[in-house]
């Protein structure tokens, strides 16, 4: 009796082990943790830095009114980058801390808002995956420089100068330099 | 007679046999542990497939091998890599070999990304693509 107990005992158990065996095999899926660097060797620049200020009658315009910069790298669209900071009521010009220009940070790399649609082929990751600058000499262009005011007036500067940049191997940052622009009015 | 019987059974034996092989036709992209995952079950390759590279069948075994299923995969571009899933299903032929294609136009989705809100996307600006 007793041993017939225990043949019995020891079947549910083995039973309960080969349940056990099999859930493993439906382990799910790793990996889902977005873009990962697996070789910082092969970090590339992702992100571009610089100094923005604005010029009327040759005094500065607050850097809270700068709001927008849109940005091409090589001749190639890199993305539109708002500044930090809510745009004064009216225009300040020469007012206390107009000196201080604003930071403008073009990162784009694992940061998926900065593109028109989510890809949807391998090409299209592909792509995005690619976007950052390899080490060498590249072209900065701050091709639109949005301005406004609490009161929603708003200024766009347009310019088609570039700035030469250069990147050297390991960096993960590249500081494009001080840049400002001048405007004979605003609205 | 036997060699006959040999073959005989060796030719049943592959009849049999439902396979997957994967292969990576994107020019330019490492492709990392790809995977057919069919009820509950994964059968996969652990290594990497460089272009143009097919990889060796994988027998798909379990209780209904031939039952449709997702493909998985890691794409890797200089050290930068996510996890990738095939938006159609892998629909294997039962006791056949199977092959999966990996082309530029496979249409493929980030399942962290199907959980995220549509707002995330940026307003697209003038028409000027990335």
């Amino acid at each position: 009796m007793h041993g017939r107990r225990f043949k019995r005992s020891l079947g549910l158990t083995l039973a309960a082990g080969l349940s056990l065996m099999a859930c493993d095999a439906g382990a799910p899926v790793e990996g889902a943790g977005g873009i990962v660097n697996t070789d910082p060797i092969a970090r590339q620049v992702t992100t571009l830095m610089a100094s923005v200020g604005v010029e009327l009658d040759g005094k500065r315009l607050a850097p809270g009114h700068l709001v927008e910069a849109r940005v091409s790298v090589d001749g190639e669209h890199w993305g539109v980058f708002g500044f930090d900071g809510e745009p004064p009521a009216d225009w300040q010009v020469d007012t206390a801390g107009a000196d201080e220009p604003a930071l403008l940070r073009a990162a784009i790399a694992e940061d998926l808002t900065l593109v028109d649609a989510a890809p949807d082929t391998v090409a299209g990751w592909h792509t995005f995956l690619a976007r950052a600058l390899p080490a060498g000499d590249h072209v900065f262009q701050l091709t639109e420089l949005t301005l406004r005011n609490g009161d929603g007036d708003e200024a766009t500067i347009e310019s088609s100068a570039w700035l030469p940049f250069r990147v050297e191997a390991g960096d993960g940052t590249a500081w494009i330099g001080d840049l400002v622009y001048t405007v004979d009015a605003l609205p | 007679m036997r060699i006959l019987l040999l073959l005989w059974a060796g030719l049943g034996a592959t009849a049999c046999q439902t396979t997957i092989a994967f292969e990576n036709q994107v020019p330019g992209v490492v492709v990392h542990d790809i995977r057919f995952i069919n009820a509950d079950t994964t059968h996969g390759l652990d290594g990497a497939l460089l272009p143009g590279e097919r990889s060796d069948k994988i027998s798909l075994y379990g209780e209904d091998p031939g039952q449709s299923g997702r493909i998985a995969f890691e794409l890797d571009l200089d050290g930068r890599r996510i996890f990738l899933e095939v938006d159609d299903r892998f629909d294997p032929k039962d006791d056949e070999d199977n092959r999966f294609v990996l082309t530029p136009e496979t249409k493929v989705s980030s399942p962290l990304l199907a959980e995220a809100p549509m707002a995330l996307w940026a307003a697209p600006t003038d028409g000027e693509g990335e």
